[in-house]
């Protein structure tokens, strides 16, 4: 057996960042062709209702985004997820801020914002929709609740654990307490805030689908529903692929923002 | 202290706030209290309910731990597992689970079977991806020095690696068991309406305000009960470790 420890040889150049990128992308592109070929196959073997190939499946997802059928739920997912995410961030960032930086408010409410984290936010659907019915602020709810709790929780964590000296120095040279949020508090904090912002932004789009899943009749998530209920598979499958390669976007660009507020900040 | 006057703040201010909506789908917060104390302990409506939820939970989470820790372990240990899964547990974190529940049930049919698996489909990656990130943690030199100095397989496991994993084995554990407690709630709530999902959707229809209030409630003090219950026995395996 050997060791699973990759050894670079000493001497010869590093591997380019080009190199390294067409590594990893024949590496686990080479995985997923692998399995979209199973899948096709399988498909075809099985012949089942519930698996189509996989081409039938990309074919239908052309279908739909090119005739028209998707294009107004995804807009209309789309502004949910971004107003969502919005009053997510502001609430998050506010409240988080003042949890990290008083102890009082901390105790007041941390039992609130941990049961809500532990808790799948789609339960509260149900409320949602007994009060809003079926205008859009139903769903924007859901996504609010989905994205906030974990962006609260790491800015407080984050702003209650930055350099307590490099605080009383500044009070000691004079500076504001406002002067020493926003110079030393936000830039020290700034890490773990993005890091909690980038949760909030995978758990926002979560919050949508299942929110649009439940209400099951507007948005990329209720036309999912509906096909289900139609036990239209093929189509069901093409808007799964869909919001997963959506996802994998948002994510992606969201973490090279990170990296690069991040590089910029520190 | 801090946390009591949260408390009044808080119920006064709903209170206040239903009142003054005067909606028959926004109960006060003493109705709550009062359908909350009745579903629990005097018509004890909510468990029945609770108990048929949360078997598919259970049976669908213990199946999906003693198949992913196993799988998290390998990936780590072996390069040829971890090229193998990889991208499978790739497109299984970005892939959508709600959507193809319909799928699910149209492959296995009715009954307990289509749940648990959807359990398991909701919980498995995480589970998976957590084991294999702490374990591959474990110091790779250590492994290195007791294979040279002759350690069989079996004690690199034993002695190294299974020690070593341990605290991230317990972060998968409740990260999988989260994920398995919303599978359960969100299953019940998009397509199949049994247990604490329909009683939730019959107190909607029914205008029982106070009701559905109260049993949203029990089911976020089943999930908080249940993240703590994972903490403590986590700190406790910690320390005894």
């Amino acid at each position: 057996m050997t060791s699973a420890v990759q050894k670079r040889p000493i001497t010869g150049p590093e591997p380019t960042a080009i190199e390294r990128w067409l590594r990893e992308l024949s590496s686990n592109w080479g995985g997923i062709a692998l399995i979209a070929l199973f899948w096709e196959i399988a498909g075809r073997l099985l012949n089942q209702l519930w698996l189509p190939p996989f081409s039938k499946v990309v074919a239908r997802l052309w279908d739909l985004l090119t005739d028209g059928t998707l294009a107004p739920h995804i807009l209309s997912s789309l502004t949910v997820l971004v107003t969502g995410f919005a009053i997510a961030l502001v609430f998050g960032l506010i409240i988080g801020t003042l949890m990290g930086l008083s102890s009082w408010v901390n105790a007041a409410l941390d039992i609130y914002v941990n049961s809500f984290l532990f808790t799948p936010g789609l339960i509260f659907a149900p409320i949602l929709f007994a009060i809003f019915g079926l205008s859009d602020a139903t769903r924007v709810s859901v996504v609010v609740i989905y994205a906030m709790f974990i962006i609260i929780i790491n800015t407080a964590a984050a702003v209650r654990h930055v350099d307590r000296p490099l605080l009383e120095m500044a009070a000691s040279y004079g500076a504001s307490r406002w002067t020493a949020l926003v110079r030393i508090v936000m830039p020290d904090a700034f890490p773990l805030i993005i890091a909690g912002i980038r949760m909030g932004v995978g758990r926002a789009v979560k919050g949508m689908v299942n929110g649009e899943m439940f209400i099951a009749l507007i948005g990329i998530g209720g036309q999912a529903a509906k096909f289900g209920k139609q036990f239209d598979f093929t189509s069901v499958w093409a808007i799964s692929v869909f919001i997963m390669v959506i996802a994998v976007i948002i994510n992606q660009s969201v973490s090279r923002i990170e990296q690069r507020l991040t590089r910029w900040v520190g | 202290m801090a946390r009591l006057v949260a408390f009044i703040i808080f119920a006064g201010l709903w209170e206040w706030g239903a009142t003054s909506a005067n909606s028959i789908l926004i109960p006060t917060f003493t109705e709550t209290a009062k359908a909350l104390f009745e579903t629990m302990f005097v018509t004890g409506d909510v468990w029945p309910a609770l108990w048929i939820s949360n078997i598919p939970m259970l049976i669908g989470y213990g199946i999906s731990v003693a198949v992913s820790v196993p799988l998290g372990l390998a990936m780590a240990r072996w390069t040829v597992a971890d090229r193998m899964l990889n991208p499978i547990t790739a497109l299984m974190l970005a892939l959508p689970i709600a959507p193809l529940v319909p799928v699910v049930l149209v492959a296995l049919g009715m009954g307990m079977t289509p749940k648990v698996v959807i359990i398991i489909l909701f919980s498995w990656v995480f589970i998976t991806t957590n084991v294999r990130a702490g374990t591959r943690q474990v110091d790779r030199h250590l492994v290195e020095m007791a294979r040279s100095f002759g350690a069989s397989e079996r004690e690199v496991w034993f002695r190294i690696l299974i020690p070593g994993a341990i605290p991230a084995v317990f972060a998968g554990l409740r990260i999988g068991l989260g994920r398995a407690f919303a599978g359960m709630v969100i299953v019940e709530l998009i397509m199949l309406p049994v247990g604490i999902g329909a009683q939730l959707m019959d107190y909607r229809g029914d205008f029982k305000a106070d009701l559905l209030y109260a049993t949203t409630i029990v089911v976020v003090m089943e999930a908080v009960l249940l993240a703590i219950a994972m903490q403590a026995f986590e700190r406790h395996l910690i320390r005894w470790k």
